[in-house]
């Protein structure tokens, strides 16, 4: 029987991508609602935005889990009890190691032995795997979703989940929901060596380049600044106040805010490659200018993060990118390498640009996909409720995050903290010497579960010294993210290739201009030059084609 | 890799000769040219066996140096800040041990399987007298060529049903075609009078292997066994792809875990919420010194089987 199965799902895996391009040119434009009635066993008759989850009937289900090296799972994870306690839902998770999820998912989803839900998915990720039919198109069963949709309703999200729409106007992916957007990439400097140079913490880029000049005049051996992520990240948070996207770090092949390099200008209504314009060469142009002035480490772009963490935290560069959580782990690693006490690092506030404080982000985190074959479950309503119990409702994102009230947790005068005895180390939280983690040792806490939620919620976990920096973001400018570009399946695939193609070049090129080998002043038209020999032109009006095809189609 | 440098470093620069004679016609029969190039010769391998040793004992160095010392750079093949901390960090770790077990288990069985196949399959193919001899050789080069896929191999291993079982790693990959054609040539090359001799002295074909031509083959045999223990020890993608537990991992998926999880950088739209992990140096290092070490020491115990192994099987085929 096994074989008949096998043989079957092979024929089908080779004719999928066959399938895909014969089915793709009919759009179905049909409203059938996706039918449910029959599949409602276990479900609850009653059950809204609010209100407490819990299945009639024992149900089990089956989810992809990533395995942090931080906090390795457990099966004795208290979470997992607490869950069936109050759900009357089992979940049977598939672990996965951190470092090869991606690889993982991939080749369960496309050998259709995906789990029902599929954890730790970025919006954008679930592309690949849409128009193959292993994933369900999540949109059409929200509507028995209501935490979800309140969510979107009370926060004003529907912007930005119409930047994750595929071109049948569905999404794919139930993403994270934040109430407010959270910003957490910045600089981080030696204060104390500011202090030492009667300088403040820079506020914009041109002030950021003075700063850095000081500290080389007073260290003129080495580079006063060499960043880990491959640059990537303050190429990212300049560009928005530049006016443009930038961002990807070669060394890991990750995207930080390049994306497709398409920005879209909500006043033309139109796409345009921004790499290629006057803001993006300003960019480039200052980071040159850093590099060339000594100011920046080159081998920021290619040396790999323990080193350039390792440099900033012996005392050999003076600042680097950060987060919350590299800045506590910078001062672990501090403590022992320039002792307690002899150095002062923090946030700085994100510089701003040419188009003033502008940050750019979206509202929505990485979330779940859900499996097609959960839609066949005779559960399958119960399944939703849960879904939307469980990754929605405040009280799960309470528990996920913090565990049992009164138990591990306390909750007085709207502040969270952890009971006695337990500790969750990765935030601060708790004496050092407690017993448990809740992290660690129950699984609060953890990435497979806790996504966005109200900015309560979110803030519960940063210390006082994290509010205060969310703070300062309050006066910022909010860029309005690119939408998606609608592709139809068999246009996102030419758009893929000429994609590949032009990014690749256009990152090559950012680098060579930024490392000095190229000039910007004299070598730009070359850069233009060649991308346009990689059908720069085709991909633009192609992008813009399948805008205005979209929305022809949704006034018609 | 280290110990094949050694042993041909040691082959280039004979060690001393003690007869007077054969030392008198070694030393008439070299020519400048050929001292020049032993010289050379020995000069290139030092330097091969320094490339590759050096990262090993950085790692080895490294992992009994205090973090301190690595995070500035300082450490290189002599241990800074000496102790023993991190073995005693990285052993209380129970899932290391668990993985650990899993590796040896996973090793022993899977070169089990590994060599009682591909000898039966090496000894038929190499007797001149089988039927189909050349249809049996090609469906082994084919594999060499083609493979079936990653997502159609993994959906015929799921099917079979062999998912979270050690058959998942001990069978897809039981037999390596470049082995067994090592072995045929190896096999191919033993007088067949022997086997002729065995036949009238009334033994069966298993027989005449069992009793005649294996006990003959040590020298390929060990070798073998150090090609499929080596190659299983090292193997984390097919327990990766095949396990969903971290129970059932190898030790290698541990260690990958480890150091490619916690370099990974998360993408763009990362919140406060972000899940970043930084693994320290010295944990990285020990963590690699444990998994090496035991395949490490198999090395001598096998080496002499292993140079001869190699050329009697490759060289006279």
């Amino acid at each position: 029987m096994s074989l008949k199965v096998t043989r079957r799902e092979v024929l089908a895996m080779g004719l999928a991508s066959v399938a895909v391009g014969i089915l793709a040119g009919c759009t179905s434009t049909g409203d059938a609602t996706p039918v449910v009635t029959g599949k409602s066993l276990g479900m609850m008759k009653d059950y809204a935005a609010g209100k407490q989850f819990k299945a009639s009937k024992p149900l089990s289900v089956s989810m992809l889990f990533q395995d942090n090296p931080a906090y390795p799972y457990k099966s004795s994870w208290r979470i997992f009890s607490e869950i069936t306690k109050r759900t009357n839902v089992t979940l049977k998770p598939t672990v996965v190691p951190f470092a090869d999820f991606t690889d993982k998912r991939s080749v369960l989803i496309n050998s259709g032995k995906a789990p029902d839900i599929i954890a730790k998915t970025y919006p954008g990720q679930e592309s690949p795997f849409v128009g193959g039919g292993a994933i369900l198109a999540v949109s059409d069963y929200v509507k028995y979703m209501p935490n979800f949709t309140k969510k979107v309703k009370d926060w004003d999200l529907e912007a930005d989940l119409a930047t994750i729409k595929q071109s049948d106007g569905k999404y794919y992916v139930l993403p994270g929901l934040h109430q407010t957007l959270s910003p957490d990439y910045t600089l981080q400097f030696r204060d104390d060596e500011l202090d030492r140079l009667g300088l403040d913490q820079p506020t914009t880029w041109n002030e950021f380049k003075t700063v850095l000049k000081e500290l080389k005049k007073a260290h003129p051996d080495g580079y006063p600044y060499s960043d880990r992520w491959g640059g990537a990240n303050v190429m990212n948070i300049a560009a928005s106040p530049y006016g443009t996207m930038a961002g990807y770090d070669a060394a890991t092949s990750s995207n930080w805010g390049l994306n497709n390099g398409l920005l879209f200008d909500w006043a033309k209504n139109t796409y345009s490659f921004t790499p290629i314009d006057d803001n993006y060469k300003a960019l480039v142009s200052y980071f040159a200018g850093l590099v060339k002035s000594g100011l920046m480490d080159p081998e920021t772009f290619t040396q790999t993060d323990d080193q350039a963490s390792a440099k900033f935290t012996t005392g050999r560069t003076y600042a680097i990118s950060t987060n919350a959580q590299y800045l506590q782990l910078d001062r672990t690693a501090m403590d022992k390498n320039l002792g307690v006490g002899k150095y002062k690092i923090s946030k700085a506030p994100i510089p701003g640009g040419p188009k003033g404080k502008v940050l750019a982000g979206s509202r929505l985190e990485n979330g779940i996909m859900l499996s097609t074959a959960a839609s066949k479950r005779d559960d399958f309503e119960a399944f939703l409720q849960f879904i939307d119990w469980q990754w929605y409702s405040d009280a799960a994102q309470v528990l996920v995050k913090w565990g049992v009230k009164n138990e591990t947790f306390t909750y007085k005068n709207g502040k969270y903290d952890v009971a006695p005895g337990y500790k969750l180390a990765a935030y601060g939280f708790g004496k050092p010497d407690a017993k448990t983690d809740i992290r660690i040792d129950m699984g609060f806490s953890g990435g497979n579960f806790m996504y966005g939620g109200t900015t309560q919620i979110v803030q519960s976990t940063m210390v006082p010294e994290e509010l205060a920096w969310q703070k300062t973001l309050t006066d910022y400018k909010l860029a309005k993210p690119s939408p998606g570009v609608p592709y139809t399946t068999i246009e996102a695939q030419q758009a893929a290739l000429k994609q590949t193609a032009i990014i690749d070049s256009t990152n090559t090129w950012t680098l060579n201009f930024i490392l000095g080998k190229k000039s910007v002043s004299s070598d730009w038209a070359d850069y233009v030059s060649e991308l346009n020999g990689k059908g720069l032109k085709a991909y633009v009006d192609g992008a813009n084609k399948a805008w205005a095809d979209a929305n022809s189609k949704k006034k018609g | 890799m280290v110990i094949d440098a050694q042993t041909a470093s040691s082959i280039a620069a004979p060690g001393p000769v003690t007869t007077k004679v054969r030392k008198k016609r070694t030393a008439l029969s070299r020519t400048r040219g050929e001292k020049i190039f032993a010289v050379v010769n020995v000069v290139v391998l030092l330097l091969a066996v320094a490339i590759t040793l050096y990262p090993f004992l950085n790692v080895l160095a490294q992992s009994l140096s205090s973090e301190k010392y690595i995070d500035f750079g300082d450490v290189t093949i002599w241990p800074l800040g000496f102790n023993f901390d991190t073995y005693k960090i990285v052993a209380s770790d129970p899932t290391f041990w668990i993985n650990y077990r899993n590796t040896v288990v996973y090793t022993v069985v899977s070169t089990a399987v590994s060599m009682v196949l591909s000898t039966m399959f090496a000894y038929a193919i190499s007797r001149k007298d089988l039927r189909g001899r050349g249809f049996f050789i090609g469906m082994a080069l084919v594999t060499m060529l083609y493979s079936g896929g990653l997502i159609p191999t993994y959906v015929l291993v799921n099917g079979l049903g062999l998912t979270n079982t050690i058959w998942a790693i001990a069978l897809p990959n039981a037999i390596s075609v470049f082995n067994v054609l090592v072995m045929k040539s190896f096999f191919e090359n033993m007088p067949r009078e022997l086997e002729e001799a065995a036949a009238i002295d009334g033994l069966s074909t298993y027989g005449t292997l069992l009793r005649i031509v294996l006990p003959l083959s040590k020298a390929v045999l060990a070798t073998m066994v150090l090609f499929y223990a080596v190659a299983n020890w090292n193997s984390w993608f097919p327990a990766f792809l095949y396990m969903d537990h971290s129970n059932l991992y190898p030790v290698t998926v541990y260690l990958r875990n480890l150091i490619a999880g916690a370099t990974g950088a998360q993408d763009a739209g990362a919140s406060a919420d972000s899940n970043l992990t930084q693994i320290s140096a010295n944990i990285k290092a020990v963590t690699m010194v444990l998994t090496v070490l035991p395949i490490l020491f198999v090395y001598p115990f096998i080496q002499r089987y292993f140079v001869s192994g190699i050329m009697l099987g490759s060289v006279k085929g």
